[in-house]
């Protein structure tokens, strides 16, 4: 080994533990990269390998009373792969020895003995069908897990007037119901009150008594064919039936909700890790400058006695490529690892029906690319800046910025009465201003980080309170079969145990401003509304005979201001509205109008109404907000549940936990990062406080030298740290709200929507650790200073 | 296009048959802030082959300039340097980097060894750069170390540290020594052994050596004495009869 190389590794031996922190930050970045990349593209994968498993439909085509023959056609249809017709109906759920008691049920058809062409479903527990005339159907796996159905066990469901009760034949995960979404405006439909329920066809067609014709057809379509030309060829020859509703996979309520989780996900599982890269790579620079500058003396000397510039830059460069490939691979292999478990809790909290980690090789390799450039580029830099200096210069020892008596004591002249023991600190900061900038600026990046991650915790929690909390007012909310009279308010506000309840009537419509659309739910309020709050910042809003409000997330989806007339097209119906403004609201998009403005939007045609027997009428609520007297919850429910036509009650507070139970995977995801930027904000400011102290081995042990005692060294280190440690945590503090604000903004969508929010208690907490692990972090660097041997240092030129 | 200059190679040798080191109007500004500083002025030197050569002066008066420049460290503003006839004032950083690994052995005041290389390791970091080195265990017999071959410099004494410093300046075998108050941080004992040892290359290896030094005494032990003050040659001395290391006072 040629001794230049020798001298590479007894330096890193010497300098191991700085060397080793270095390392650790690269690793850190590298790892972060690694598991939430690798994460997102195996929770992608497993989507697509559940998809590709499960036949799930490019297409969906909804007409009721589709004959069998005409879903025959559809199979020979040039780009038509293949085609399952299916029943769907919605029905009633009864569980009377149930805590729920009743829930909203969706069943779909599947081959009795044959596996379904498209939209198969996986067997979790149990049995698929088995050929026997029992009434028997699958549950979908999260309604089974809610309410704690086995196979085996019988459910009664409601058809009609008609209860029947079913065997439980096993448990199922449908590629339709990854996300079980009710419909494309209830993204968050609680387990407790909907379900998902497979029969076999023949069975239900008779309890249907549907003859022999369907409700949908699922397509799927050929590798190479167009599927709007396929959809085209379909609609025609479905036309004689009537024109069929189309829903295109992307459209499918899950796979929408799916792919918007996915896409910020995707977002934050970058920027983030780019974001640890980065500080890594500055601070990386800082200390490589750092520990390089302390070798100018052997820089010099290595240019006296004949070694080349390029010599001399590869053996700096030898210390980055040592430090940046052991910990980008090392990094990477915790990636790995960190993202199988990541994506085993994901998949586990959907129920995915199948998990794919497959080792993604091209990110192995970005990460380990990426470690390994950040590393190696923040040692050229110091390298070839130290390469720039004469000879006979390197050999010097660097002399301080600035010398003379700091402004600060010329500011402050009381300063300068004090003793040295306070006055070294604040000159030192002056002294080495490149030492002082990179601690504080590293400071605040560990600061910022931390904070990123822990204000995705705060600014979930502060929309969580406020949507439950200020907006929701009420602790149940009941919603019928079909609207009823407002009448039932009266019969429901004598119930013992209830203080207030209020209408509501929701109609699905779709918003359009311009070349911009969306679909939403608009909520018809009474001008009297209390249940339901309406906010904009602190201030309440009431609901406006003038025009509708809207919630702020569409301000951005439609790009519309307040004044501007937006066009409501309900099912039935469409009027323009003026927008009076907006409200906060954390979860979904909806718009607001005056209650009867909602019911002439929904009001069916006079013969129409009247051929369906739906009410129309002009006092008709599609759900009631109640707010009750918590002691007595569970006799109001029992009163609430003997109404008519009520489908089911939605209880605010066990919705709120299962929206937490929800938000389990995104609080792990963002937990990780927490732990990772904590790890980091440590092993930045170790390094750093470190460096501080060592780089200053002869300057402390020439002041020990002249007697000054190690507590009065000690003293001085740590408030030299602490000073620059607070002017980081100052700047870490705005970078990290900064930081939060971007992050929050990349994460939110139309299902959530954050404010930046960070509590003060958060800024208090972090401050304390900052403190706290400066002064771990001088621990290891003052015992080295009061173990040196001081003759010895004082006697080393090189240090 | 411009022809090529036939006579680059001439006006980059010189006719020096004896001398080791020519100094042709040598002079060297630095630009301290806005302040011009004049560490060498108009300096004219022939030294010869194969002596021992004290360039004296007080702090301040241009010799570790001076060196600097002969060790091709640093580059004259103005003039011409010729060490054993080539020259060296203006060769870009590769040729000086060649020029210092081939010719040139240094010593400092401060040794600068590297911390992390025992003694023989920091003499073999410098024959890993030549093709033929001498032998490391050779040199350190001959600086009269070769029992301490293991050591790292924390455990050496100051003498011994300089020592080592006079092995690795050696081992590459270059014609030209450059010491820069080798003596400077060594006590008064220690640093006649230095001087011994530097005296005993001159006459056993026929190598010239140039030492700086504030240091009066040390004139004596030379065979030339150039005095400079204020970055100007004072006067250039020969000295028929130096004395010997051991027989120097100070």
């Amino acid at each position: 080994m040629a001794t230049i190389q020798r001298k590479l590794w007894r330096d890193l031996r010497r300098q191991l533990w700085q060397f080793a922190a270095v390392g650790l930050i690269v690793l850190l970045g590298v790892a972060l990269f690694g598991a939430s990349y690798m994460a997102y593209q195996n929770l992608n994968s497993s989507y697509q390998y559940s998809y590709e498993q499960l036949k799930f439909m490019d297409f969906l085509v909804t007409q009721r009373q589709l004959p069998g023959e005409a879903v025959q056609t559809l199979e020979t249809l040039p780009g038509v792969a293949a085609t399952q017709g299916r029943l769907q109906r919605e029905l009633r759920v009864e569980m009377p020895e149930m805590d729920a008691k009743r829930a909203e049920g969706r069943v779909i058809s599947l081959p009795l003995e044959t596996r379904a062409n498209v939209n198969d479903v996986k067997i979790e527990r149990g049995d698929y069908f088995r050929a026997d005339s029992t009434p028997q159907v699958l549950v979908l796996k999260n309604f089974a897990e809610y309410h704690g159905l086995e196979p085996g066990d019988i459910l009664a469901l409601t058809i009609g007037e008609e209860t029947v009760n079913f065997r439980v034949q096993g448990i199922a995960t449908s590629p339709e119901y990854l996300w079980v979404a009710k419909s494309a405006l209830e993204f968050f439909p609680s387990a407790r009150n909907f379900g998902v329920f497979f029969m076999p066809e023949g069975q239900m067609a008779e309890l249907f008594d549907t003859r022999g014709s369907y409700d949908q057809v699922a397509i799927r379509i050929a590798a190479n064919a167009d599927r709007s030309e396929v959809i085209e060829r379909v609609t025609e020859v479905l036309s004689p039936y009537g024109l069929p509703e189309i829903t295109v996979r992307e459209k499918w309520p899950s796979t929408r909700m799916l792919d918007m989780d996915l896409k910020a996900f995707s977002q934050v599982a970058v920027a983030f890790p780019l974001l640890f890269l980065a500080v890594a790579a500055f601070v990386i620079y800082s200390l490589l400058t750092r520990l390089i500058m302390a070798q100018r003396p052997q820089i010099g000397l290595m240019k006296a006695v004949g070694y080349s510039q390029q010599q001399i830059r590869n053996h700096y460069l030898g210390f980055a490529l040592v430090v940046g490939l052991s910990a980008s691979l090392l990094g990477s292999a915790l990636g790995y690892i960190l993202s199988i478990s990541a994506t085993r809790l994901y998949v586990k909290l959907l129920g995915l029906p199948y998990l794919n980690t497959d080792p993604r090789w091209e990110t192995i390799f970005f990460g380990l690319l990426a470690g390994l450039v950040v590393a190696l580029l923040a040692g050229y830099f110091p390298a070839r800046a130290a390469l720039r200096l004469p000879p006979a210069e390197a050999m010097r020892e660097a002399a301080p910025v600035s010398s003379g008596r700091p402004w600060l004591e010329r500011v402050f002249p009381a300063l300068a009465g004090r003793s040295f023991t306070w006055r070294l600190p604040f000159r030192s900061l002056f002294r080495s201003r490149w030492r002082s900038l990179t601690t504080i600026l590293g400071t605040a990046a560990g600061i910022a980080l931390i904070l990123v991650g822990v204000s995705f915790f705060d600014a979930f929690d502060y929309a969580i309170e406020q949507q439950f909390e200020r907006i929701q007012n009420y602790d149940l909310r009941l919603s019928f079969n079909s609207p009823r009279p407002e009448s039932i308010l009266e019969q429901i506000q004598t119930i013992d145990g209830i203080n207030r309840a209020e209408g509501m009537l929701d109609l699905p419509v779709r918003l359009e401003f311009g070349q911009n659309s969306t679909t939403t739910l608009v909520s018809g309020l009474a001008a009297n509304n209390e249940l339901h709050g309406l906010y904009q910042g602190n201030k309440r809003v009431a609901i406006s005979e003038e025009g509708i409000l809207l919630t702020s997330n569409l301000r951005q989806v439609l790009g519309v201001k307040v004044g501007d007339e937006v066009s409501v097209q309900a099912p039935s119906n469409s009027a323009s509205y003026r927008v009076v403004g907006f409200v906060d609201q954390p979860l979904g998009t909806q718009g607001f109008l005056p209650l009867d403005e909602v019911r002439r939007l929904s009001a069916l045609p006079k013969a129409l109404s009247a051929l369906l027997g739906r009410r129309t009428a002009q006092d008709s609520i599609s759900s009631i907000m109640i707010n009750s007297n918590p002691e007595a919850s569970a006799a109001v429910l029992d009163r609430l549940y003997q109404l008519d036509g009520v489908a089911a009650i939605q209880v605010m507070d066990r919705f709120r936990s299962e929206i937490d139970d929800l938000m389990a995977l995104f609080n792990g995801f963002i937990g990780v990062m927490v732990i990772f930027g904590v790890a980091l904000a440590l092993a930045i400011v170790f390094n750093i406080v470190t460096t501080n102290i060592l780089e200053r081995r002869r300057e402390i042990a020439t002041m020990r030298t002249i007697g000054t005692p190690r507590s009065k060294v000690a003293l001085m280190l740590t408030l030299e740290n602490i000073i620059t440690g607070l002017l980081g945590g100052l700047l870490g503090f705005g970078l990290g709200y900064l930081g939060a604000g971007f992050f929050i903004g990349i994460y939110n969508s139309d299902l959530l929507t954050m404010s930046t929010i960070i509590y003060p208690r958060t800024f208090v907490l972090t401050g304390l650790g900052l403190v706290l692990i400066l002064l771990i972090s001088e621990l290891p660097g003052i015992l080295s200073v009061n173990r040196m041997n001081l003759a010895e240092v004082t006697k080393e030129q090189f240090i | 296009m411009t022809m090529p200059q036939v006579n680059i190679v001439e006006s980059h040798q010189h006719e020096t048959a004896n001398e080791a080191v020519i100094l042709d109007k040598v002079s060297k500004t630095y630009q301290m802030g806005e302040v011009k500083v004049n560490a060498l002025e108009n300096v004219s030197l022939e030294l010869p082959k194969g002596e021992f050569i004290v360039i004296l002066g007080p702090s301040g008066s241009g010799k570790t300039t001076l060196l600097n420049l002969l060790g091709g460290m640093d580059s004259p503003s103005q003039g011409e340097i010729y060490i054993n006839g080539s020259s060296v004032g203006h060769l870009n950083t590769t040729a000086l980097t060649r020029h210092r690994r081939e010719h040139i052995g240094f010593i400092f005041q401060f040794f600068n060894l590297i911390p992390s290389l025992t003694a023989e390791e920091n003499i073999a970091f410098a024959a890993d750069l030549v093709k033929n080195p001498r032998d490391t265990q050779d040199v350190l017999r001959r600086v009269g170390l070769e029992d301490r071959a293991d050591h790292f410099p924390s455990q050496l004494s100051g003498g011994e540290q300089q020592r080592v410093a006079i092995a690795r300046a050696l081992v590459t075998d270059p014609p030209l020594i450059l010491a820069d108050e080798p003596t400077g941080s060594l006590d008064y004992e220690t640093g006649k052994l230095i001087l011994k040892v530097l005296r005993k290359i001159v006459s056993g290896e026929g190598k010239t050596v140039v030492l700086v030094t504030h240091n009066a005494a040390i004139a004596q032990m030379a065979d030339r004495v150039v005095r400079l003050r204020s970055g100007k040659v004072q006067e250039i001395k020969q000295n028929p009869v130096p004395l010997p290391p051991d027989e120097l006072e100070w």
